[in-house]
C-alpha cells in the first residue's frame, strides 16, 4: 500500500501529500490553499504533475522533507495536508523515484501539454476538506 | 567557457552617474550562490543599505570593468519569484523597473542561478526576462555541475532566452570574467524565442523544462555526502542528539569563549584610557574624552567579540547546510510558540545577550517571525543581567538548603528569574502571534540547501559586514547616548569643576522620576541607577556604589549592607523583578532600531517592556511590602 488511509477520515477520498508514507512517491495534484500560497509551493518546486518523494521526517514526524524537482523543501503538516497526491503511472515504477531526471526525453513526455498534467491531477470532488 | 553575447560589445556607454558608468543589479534565487558571486566581485568594496519602510537590506558596490570604468552593482535580496505580494520581491521588482525613490533603475541585471538546479531557476529567468532589461543568465556552480555529471549547452540556452549565458562557479572564480566583460558592454535588451504566460507557474515550469531539453540539460547527480549527512543529522535518535550538541557548542562559544574576551577586550580599553588620561591635563576635558566618549567607545567595542563570534559559529552552520536541518529539528517545538524552527538559534544566543541575538535573526526569512523574536529575545536572561541578580540576592535572601546540597534559596532564586523570562518571552510570542504579527499567510516552508564546505572568504565578509553593520548603525546611538549620560552626571558645574552625583542633573533626574518609582519601593537612589542603567544594566551596581560612597567593586558586602538600609527586601525583589522585564539596555534599542529599520518596533518594544516591568514590580512590592 503506498498511501496511509487510517490518518484520513473516509476510505476512498483523495490521499494529501502528508497521507504518504515516508520513502514513499507519488505524483502531486492541486492543493487546497490560497492562491499566494500554492504560488510559493510551485516556486519551492511543488508543481503539480511533478513527483514527489517523502525523504524524512522531523521529530514527532513534522516538519517533513520532501524531494521535488530536484530539490529537499521542509513543509508542516498544515501544508501537507492540503496537498493532494496520486499514485504514480506503474510505467515510470523506481525509476523515476528520486524525481532527478527533469530534462531527459522521458520529461518531454511528461510536459506534452496540458492535458498530459491533467491527466495526471486527481478530481477534485472532495474540495474544502 | 565565457560568454556567449547574443550582441556585440558595442563603444563604452557615454552616461555616467556620479561617477559610476552603469549600475549593474544581481538577482537570483536563495542558495544560487548569488552572494557568493557578489563578494567575489566586489570583495570588500561593498557597503550594506536599506531600502526605505522596509526592513530588505541590500548590498552595494563597486567594481571595474574591463576597460577599467566603475560599474554600481547592488546585491538585492533572494527570490524565487516575482510576486508583489511579498516584501523582498516588491522590493526587487520596484528596483528593477525603476520604481525604488532612493535608487536609479539598473542598466542591466545578471540572474544567478543554480546550474544544478536548472528547470527550476528557469521559471524565475522567464520573469526576469520579460522584464525587458539587458540581462546576463549565470549559471553557477558549474564546478558542481561538471564533477556529478550534469551537462548543458550554454550556447543553446543563450539561443532560446535571447540573452548572454556564462557558466560560472562563483567559489571557485571559474568563468567570472565573464560576468566583468557583461558589465563593461552594451548588450542588447532580451530577445527570447517563445516565453510562457508568466501568471501560469504551471506553464512558466513546463517551458523551463522543454528549454532544458533543448539545451541538453541532464541534471547532476545528487551529491552522495548530503544523503549521507542528511540521514545522520536527520536521524530519528541521532538527529536531536546532534541538535543538542550543537546547540550547546553555540551557546558556550558566546557565553564562555565571548564573555572572557570582551572582559579582556574591556581591560585593555580601560588601561589604554588611563594611559590617555595620563596624557591629557586632567580638566573637564580628560572627563570628557575619558569618562564620556572612551567609555562609550568601549561600550560599543566590548559587543564586537561575541558579535564576531557569534556571527563566526552561525556562518559555519548556515553555509554548510545545517542551520537548515536544525531548524527542522526545532520546529516542532518552535510551533507551539508560534514560530518556527529558525527561531531557536537567535532566542537561545539572546541568553548571552541580545545584541548579537538580534543581529542573528536575519537567517528568519519569515519577517513576522524575524520581528516576534527580535520582540521577545530581549527578556532571555543575558549575561549584563547576571551581576545585578547577583548582588540583590546575596544582599536580602540568606542562603539556606532547599533541598539538601543540591538547591540553596539563592540559586532557586536565580533559576525562577530565568524561568520569569523565558515564561514572559513564551507569553509574548504567543500573543504577538496570533495578533499583530499573525501570519497564516505564510507557514513554514524551506529549502534545504546540499552541504557545503564553508568558504573562509564568505565566512570573512560576512564577519566584516556585520562588524561594521553594528558599528556604524547601533555604534553610533550607543555612542551619542553614553556622551548624554555623561554630561548628565558631571553638570551642572561648580566652580568650574564637575558635582558630586547627588547634586548633577542625573540626580536631578533621580529626583523627578522618584513620585513614579516611589510605589514600587524605589528611591532617587535606585532612581539614579535605573537612568544610568540604560548604558548597560550592570552599571547600576557601579552607580550606587557611587552614591552610598563605596566602591562596589572591591566592598560588595559594604554596598549589600547599605542596600538593606534603604530598602525593603519586597522593593528588593521588585527591582530584581524591574530587572527581568525592562529593556534597560540601549545597545539592544539601537541594534532594533538597525535591524527593523524603524523606530516603530523599538519604541513598542521598549514601551511593551518597560510597562510590564513597572507593573511586575509594582505588584510585587505592594502585594509583599
Amino acid at each position: 500500500m503506498i498511501f496511509n488511509f487510517a490518518r484520513k477520515s473516509a476510505p476512498g477520498s483523495t490521499a494529501s501529500l502528508f497521507d504518504l508514507e515516508e520513502g514513499r512517491t507519488a505524483i502531486l495534484g492541486d492543493f487546497d490553499l490560497p492562491e499566494h500560497l500554492a504560488d510559493q509551493l510551485m516556486n519551492l518546486g511543488f508543481v503539480p504533475g511533478l513527483e514527489v518523494k517523502v525523504t524524512r521526517s522531523g521529530p514527532g514526524g513534522d516538519p517533513r522533507i520532501y524531494r521535488v524537482d530536484g530539490t529537499e523543501v521542509a513543509l508542516r503538516r498544515e501544508l501537507a495536508e492540503r496537498m493532494r497526491v496520486s499514485q504514480p503511472p506503474a510505467s515510470s515504477g523506481v525509476a523515476l523515484e528520486c524525481g532527478d531526471r527533469m530534462a531527459t526525453p522521458v520529461e518531454t513526455r511528461r510536459y506534452a501539454g496540458p492535458e498530459g498534467i491533467s491527466a495526471l491531477t486527481p478530481k477534485l470532488e472532495e474540495a474544502g476538506d | 567557457m565565457g560568454v556567449i553575447a547574443n550582441a556585440s560589445c558595442h563603444a563604452p556607454k557615454a552616461g555616467v552617474r556620479e561617477g559610476v558608468a552603469r549600475t549593474v543589479a544581481v538577482v537570483g534565487p536563495p542558495n544560487s550562490g548569488k552572494t557568493t558571486l557578489f563578494n567575489r566581485l566586489t570583495g570588500l568594496r561593498q557597503k550594506v543599505g536599506n531600502f526605505p519602510g522596509v526592513t530588505v537590506e541590500h548590498h552595494l558596490g563597486v567594481v571595474r570593468d574591463e576597460h577599467g570604468r566603475e560599474v554600481a552593482l547592488v546585491d538585492l535580496p533572494g527570490v524565487y519569484s516575482l510576486n508583489p505580494k511579498s516584501e523582498d520581491e516588491r522590493v526587487t521588482i520596484d528596483v528593477l523597473t525603476g520604481r525604488m525613490p532612493s535608487m536609479t533603475q539598473p542598466d542591466a541585471i545578471v540572474l544567478v542561478v543554480d546550474s544544478t538546479n536548472l528547470n527550476r531557476h528557469l521559471v524565475l529567468a522567464a520573469r526576469v526576462i520579460a522584464l525587458g532589461l539587458p540581462t546576463l543568465v549565470v549559471l553557477n556552480m558549474a564546478d558542481e555541475l561538471r564533477k556529478q555529471g550534469g551537462h548543458i549547452e550554454p550556447l543553446e540556452l543563450a539561443r532560446h532566452l535571447g540573452t548572454p549565458v556564462a557558466l560560472v562557479s562563483a567559489t571557485t572564480g571559474e568563468g567570472i570574467e565573464a560576468v566583468t566583460r557583461f558589465m563593461g558592454a552594451d548588450v542588447a535588451r532580451p530577445n527570447p524565442l517563445d516565453l510562457p504566460v508568466l501568471q501560469d507557474t504551471r506553464g512558466c515550469r513546463e517551458w523551463a523544462a522543454k528549454i532544458g531539453v533543448n539545451a541538453s540539460y541532464r541534471k547532476p547527480a545528487t551529491p552522495v555526502w548530503t544523503e549521507r549527512l542528511d540521514s545522520l543529522f536527520l536521524h530519528k535518535v541521532l538527529g536531536p542528539v546532534i541538535f543538542a550538541a550543537v546547540v550547546v557548542m553555540v551557546f558556550q562559544t558566546i557565553f564562555a569563549v565571548g564573555q572572557p574576551l570582551s572582559e579582556m577586550f574591556q581591560e585593555l580599553l580601560d588601561f589604554t584610557g588611563n594611559r590617555v588620561a595620563a596624557w591629557l591635563p586632567s580638566g573637564l576635558l580628560e572627563s570628557l574624552i575619558i569618562n564620556g566618549l572612551w567609555n562609550g567607545v568601549g561600550s560599543v567595542l566590548v559587543f564586537l567579540p561575541q558579535i564576531l563570534l557569534l556571527f563566526l559559529v552561525i556562518g559555519v552552520l548556515e553555509d554548510s547546510g545545517y542551520l537548515a536541518r536544525a531548524a527542522v529539528i526545532a520546529d516542532r517545538t518552535m510551533a507551539r510558540v508560534g514560530l518556527n524552527g529558525k527561531c531557536f538559534i537567535p532566542l537561545l544566543s539572546a541568553y548571552a545577550c541580545a545584541v548579537p541575538a538580534i543581529m542573528a535573526t536575519r537567517t528568519i526569512e519569515n519577517k513576522r517571525d524575524r520581528i516576534a523574536t527580535i520582540m521577545i529575545a530581549p527578556f532571555m536572561t543575558c549575561s549584563a543581567r547576571l551581576p545585578v541578580y547577583t548582588m540583590f540576592i546575596a544582599a536580602f535572601l540568606p542562603n539556606k538548603a532547599l533541598l539538601g546540597p543540591f538547591l540553596g534559596t539563592r540559586a532557586a532564586a536565580m533559576l525562577g528569574l530565568y524561568a520569569l523570562g523565558f515564561v514572559v518571552a513564551v507569553v509574548t510570542a504567543r500573543v504577538l502571534k496570533s495578533s499583530v504579527l499573525k501570519s497564516k499567510d505564510a507557514p513554514f516552508m524551506m529549502e534545504m540547501p546540499p552541504y557545503r564546505w564553508p568558504t573562509l572568504r564568505s565566512l570573512g565578509l560576512r564577519l566584516v559586514d556585520r562588524g561594521k553593520a553594528f558599528l556604524v548603525r547601533a555604534g553610533t546611538v550607543i555612542l551619542a547616548v553614553s556622551v548624554i549620560l555623561w554630561v548628565l552626571t558631571n553638570f551642572p558645574m561648580h566652580n568650574g569643576q564637575p558635582p558630586e552625583i547627588q547634586d548633577s542633573l542625573v540626580a536631578k533626574m533621580g529626583h523627578l522620576i522618584e513620585p513614579a518609582i516611589a510605589p514600587l519601593g524605589f528611591d532617587w537612589k535606585i532612581g539614579v541607577g535605573l537612568v544610568s542603567s540604560m548604558a548597560a544594566r550592570e552599571v547600576i551596581i557601579a552607580t550606587l556604589g557611587t552614591l552610598y560612597g563605596i566602591d562596589a567593586e572591591s566592598n560588595d558586602i559594604d554596598l549589600q549592607a547599605a542596600l538593606r538600609q534603604d530598602m525593603t527586601p519586597a522593593a528588593a525583589l521588585a527591582l530584581v523583578v524591574f530587572f527581568a522585564f525592562a529593556m534597560q539596555c540601549m545597545s539592544t534599542i539601537a541594534v532594533v532600531r538597525r535591524e527593523t529599520n524603524s523606530w516603530k518596533w523599538p519604541a513598542l518594544q521598549f514601551a511593551y517592556m518597560t510597562g510590564l516591568a513597572y507593573a511586575a514590580a509594582l505588584v510585587v512590592n505592594q502585594a509583599l511590602g
